[in-house]
């Protein structure tokens, strides 16, 4: 086994960065980042989102899926 | 009677005459609105635009965003008729504090091509899978990264 020491970048949470208070489906473009290729949501523990912006954000992914501006399934 | 201000979003199915039949299904949404003692204070015009998805065979339809004031209790009533009238694919109506000083509406062409640029670097970062079994893999990674981990620590 070979020993190998991990350096893990801690990730931050981009909508705290920004000082967003809150998340608007309108806005759509900068929710697609958080989609995967296929159109799924990026759980927190890739983009490291903290809990009330993921929160905002996948309720705001799902008004925009509603309204056809996201995806629900890209195939 | 006390009133909110809601922010609504209608999708119009594109007719045959399209600006007239536009023009008249946003006539009737006023007409909703005005008829349960509401006030419309900004309508906003998106323009047409492509579904992600086809919604009643429709590849497209005209947006239009209402910022309106009415009563909560006429909301459900409201809504009820906006589903009834077929020309109104899709409405979506939220309670908002105030209005938006400056909504920004993303444009789509644009849009849809710097999303598909930004796209690929997150793509990318998670380790390049068959398409297939995406779900699968996603979990195996970070399962196996944190594993990693945990070898790390005692060593």
């Amino acid at each position: 086994m070979v020993k190998r020491k991990k350096f893990i970048k801690r990730k931050k949470c981009k909508f705290c960065v920004d000082k967003v208070t809150s998340i608007d489906y309108k806005e759509y473009d900068r929710l697609s980042k958080h989609l995967t290729e296929r159109g799924k949501i990026i759980p927190r523990r890739i983009t490291g989102n903290c809990a009330k912006h993921q929160r905002q954000l996948t309720s705001a992914i799902k008004r925009a899926r509603f309204m056809a501006l996201l995806p629900y399934v890209v195939e | 009677m006390d009133t909110r201000l809601y922010e609504g979003m209608f999708i119009v199915q594109p007719g045959d005459r399209e600006t007239e039949s536009r023009e008249r299904v946003l006539e009737e949404i006023k007409a909703e609105i005005a008829r349960q003692n509401g006030t419309i204070e900004k309508i906003i015009p998106m323009g047409k635009r492509e579904f992600t998805y086809s919604i009643k065979r429709f590849r497209d339809g005209y947006y239009f965003l209402i910022y309106f004031r009415v009563a909560p209790q006429a909301l459900q009533k409201m809504t009820e008729r906006f589903k009834i009238n077929t020309s109104i694919l899709r409405e979506l109506i939220l309670a908002v504090d105030e209005i938006p000083t400056n909504v920004r509406i993303v444009e789509q062409t644009e849009s849809a091509r710097v999303s598909s640029d930004d796209e690929a670097p997150v793509a990318s970062k998670r380790k390049s899978a068959p398409v297939v079994d995406e779900d699968d893999d996603d979990e195996a990674d970070v399962d196996s990264d944190e594993s990693d981990e945990y070898e790390d620590d005692e060593e």
